[in-house]
C-alpha cells in the first residue's frame, strides 16, 4: 500500500461558527509535514469551502483527507438534497442558498467555483434526494 | 530561523507554572524538569511571557548600556514610546537634551523613520503592485508571527523596512558626514521597548546598529538627568512631526494613510483573530492592516516603564505640541525597501517527506488517544503539543493516557 496519511472528519450540520475545524486541522498536519505554503493554501481554501458547502446544503457531511507524497485528496460526502444542476451550480455567483444563509454572509456562490479554482482535479457526483459526494485533487510540485 | 535568544530564563526563580506556556502564541514554551524552556526557533519575541510570569523570572535580552563607551561618536536613535515614560514632561526637547548629557554625542528620532516608513506605505496603496491588504511591518512580532505561523498570507506583508532600520542607515549618514570618522568609530545605538526588535536589529541590521539598549535600564539614569535640566541648556533637538511620533500607539499609523478601508488591532489575541480572518481569506476587500502585538502598540512594549494606558494618553498630549510637518532633510536618499521575507518552516517535523510523514501520521494517532484537556500537566502546552513532542523523541508523561510503543506495531 502507498504510504499516507488518512484523516477522517465529521462535519457538524447546525454548526456555522466552528466551520472550518476540519480544514484547520488538515493545515495542521500538512505544515508538520513541511509543505509548501502554496499548497496548504489551496487545500485550506478548498476544504473550507467544501465545508461551508456541506453545512448550508446537507446539514453536514463527512470529510476524508488522504496526504500521499505527490498529492493530496479531499473527498466531501454528504446526505444532503443533492445538486440538480451541475453545470449551473460551477458558475460564479449562482446559489441555492436560502435568504437566511446569504444574510450570515454566506451563499455568496463562490463555493464549487473556488473549489475547482484552487484544486488540480474535482469531480462532482451528486444524486437528488441521496446525496453529493465532491473529490478534489491537489498535487505536491 | 531566530536563532538569537530574546527572552532569557532566570532559572533559580522560574518555579515551573504553566503560565507561559499556555500563554505563548507560537507554543514555544515546554516545562521540563519544572523551568520553562523556550525554543527560539519558534519564539516571535512578543514578551506575553514576560509579563504573564508571576516570578518575574524572564527578562528580555539586549546589549549593556557601558558597550557605548567604546565608541568615539555615539548616536542613539530613540523610540517615541520613551517621550511618554515620564510624568510631566511635554517638551520632547529635554528628554533629547538628557539623553546628550548622559553620554551620547547626538540624539536621532525614530519617529523621523516612522514618517518615511508611513509614506512609503501610502504610496505602496495608491499603487496596483502590492497585494493587499497590505499588513504594516511595524512590529516585529507580528512580522515573526505571521512568518512562523501564518505563512499562506506572508505576501501581503509591507516590503517595507523598520523604522528603527531606517532611522540609523539616515543617522549614520549624518555621523559620518558631521564628523569624517570611521565607520568602526562611530556607534549607533537603538533604545527600545521591544523584546523583538532587539532581535529584529541584531539579526538583520547589524552592520548599520551597533548596540540594542533597553528602555528599562536606562529609565532611572536618565530620569535623574532630566530632573536637573535647566531651562536654558535645553537644545532644539526635536525635528519629528505628530505624524511620526504618533505611530507607536496603536491606530497612529492608521490615520496617515489616506484610506478608510483598513483594519486595526493590538495586543496578541486581537492580532491572531485577524491573522485568522486574513488567512480565510475574509479581509480582502482592505487596503491596510495596522498589528501591535501590545496591547497600546510600542508604547505598551514589555521593557517600558510606565502603565501602557497612560503612556498612550501622555502620546497623545505631546503630539498636540509637535510640529505637523518634520524639520530634516536626510544626507543621502536610502531605499525604504526591504530584502523579501523568509519563511520559516518552524512546525515541520523531518526534512525527508517520507519520515515526516510517519512522524505525523504517528503523531495523529497519539492525539486521537489523549484527552484533550490541554491540563500542561506533562509540561507542553496542549494535547497536540504532547503528540508532536512524543514523536520528536521526548519522553512525556500524561497523566490520563499511557502512550504504549508497541500498539504502533498493532496497527502496521
Amino acid at each position: 500500500m502507498e504510504d499516507c496519511i488518512k484523516l477522517h472528519y465529521v462535519v457538524d450540520g447546525q454548526d456555522f461558527v466552528s466551520c472550518g475545524r476540519a480544514s484547520e486541522d488538515v493545515k495542521r498536519t500538512l505544515k508538520s509535514l513541511g509543505i509548501s505554503s502554496q499548497v496548504i493554501r489551496k487545500v485550506a481554501i478548498a476544504m473550507y469551502e467544501g465545508e461551508v458547502n456541506m453545512v448550508i446544503h446537507a446539514d453536514g457531511g463527512i470529510a476524508d483527507v488522504g496526504i500521499y507524497a505527490d498529492r493530496i485528496e479531499i473527498v466531501l460526502s454528504d446526505k444532503g438534497k443533492g445538486i440538480a444542476d451541475i453545470e449551473k451550480a460551477m458558475q460564479e455567483g449562482y446559489s441555492t442558498a436560502t435568504e437566511e444563509i446569504r444574510e450570515l454572509g454566506f451563499g455568496a456562490g463562490m463555493g464549487l467555483p473556488n473549489m475547482k479554482k484552487y484544486t488540480d482535479d474535482m469531480t462532482i457526483e451528486s444524486e437528488l434526494n441521496v446525496g453529493t459526494t465532491i473529490t478534489m485533487r491537489v498535487n505536491i510540485v | 530561523m531566530n536563532a538569537t535568544k530574546v527572552i532569557t530564563i532566570i532559572g533559580e526563580s522560574c518555579n515551573g507554572c504553566d503560565k507561559c506556556m499556555k500563554r505563548c502564541p507560537t507554543e514555544a514554551i515546554r516545562v521540563r524538569n519544572g523551568k520553562a524552556v523556550i525554543n527560539y526557533d519558534r519564539c516571535v519575541g512578543c514578551g506575553e511571557c514576560v509579563r504573564v510570569c508571576p516570578t518575574h523570572s524572564k527578562a528580555e535580552h539586549y546589549d549593556p548600556f557601558e558597550m557605548i563607551n567604546d565608541y568615539k561618536y555615539k548616536v542613539v536613535l530613540v523610540s517615541s514610546s520613551l517621550y511618554v515614560q515620564f510624568p510631566n514632561i511635554s517638551d520632547v526637547n529635554v528628554l533629547l537634551t538628557g539623553l546628550k548629557k548622559m553620554g551620547f554625542d547626538d540624539v536621532f528620532e525614530v519617529a523621523v523613520g516612522v514618517e518615511y516608513v508611513i509614506n512609503a506605505i501610502r504610496k505602496l496603496i495608491k499603487s496596483d503592485r502590492a497585494v493587499k491588504p497590505i499588513i504594516s511591518t511595524m512590529c516585529p512580532a507580528v512580522k515573526n508571527l505571521i512568518l512562523n505561523k501564518y505563512e499562506n498570507i506572508a505576501d501581503h506583508l509591507a516590503p517595507i523596512v523598520q523604522p528603527e532600520k531606517y532611522a540609523a542607515r539616515l543617522a549614520l549618514d549624518i555621523a559620518l558626514k558631521k564628523t569624517g570618522l570611521d565607520r568602526k568609530d562611530i556607534g549607533i545605538f537603538v533604545i527600545t521597548p521591544c523584546g523583538a526588535n532587539v532581535m529584529e536589529l541584531k539579526e538583520t541590521a547589524s552592520d548599520i546598529i551597533d548596540g540594542v539598549l533597553s528602555t528599562r535600564e536606562i529609565y532611572f539614569p536618565l530620569r535623574a538627568i532630566i530632573g536637573k535640566i535647566k531651562r536654558d541648556e535645553v537644545e532644539n533637538l526635536c525635528v519629528a512631526s505628530t505624524k511620526g511620533v504618533v505611530c507607536a500607539s496603536n491606530s497612529g499609523s492608521s490615520s496617515y494613510i489616506n484610506t478608510d478601508r483598513y483594519i486595526t488591532a493590538s495586543g496578541v489575541e486581537g492580532v491572531i483573530s485577524v491573522l485568522n480572518e486574513m488567512d480565510h481569506d475574509r479581509l480582502d476587500s482592505l487596503d491596510y492592516v495596522e498589528l501591535f502585538a501590545c496591547s497600546t502598540g510600542c508604547t505598551g512594549g514589555s521593557m517600558n516603564v510606565e502603565n501602557c494606558f497612560l503612556a498612550r494618553a501622555r502620546m497623545r498630549m505631546i503630539a498636540k505640541h509637535l510640529s505637523n510637518k518634520m524639520d530634516f532633510k536626510p544626507v543621502k536618499r536610502r531605499s525604504i525597501k526591504e530584502k523579501p521575507y523568509k519563511i520559516n518552516n518552524v512546525y515541520k517535523l523531518h526534512n525527508n517527506f517520507m519520515e515526516a510523514l510517519k512522524m505525523t501520521r504517528r503523531m495523529n494517532e497519539i492525539y486521537d488517544k489523549l484527552p484533550k484537556l490541554n491540563c500542561g500537566y506533562c509540561g507542553a502546552p496542549s494535547c497536540r503539543a504532547f503528540a508532536e513532542d512524543y514523536v520528536k523523541g521526548e519522553i512525556l508523561k500524561c497523566r490520563y493516557y499511557e502512550v504504549k510503543e508497541d500498539e504502533k506495531q498493532d496497527e502496521h
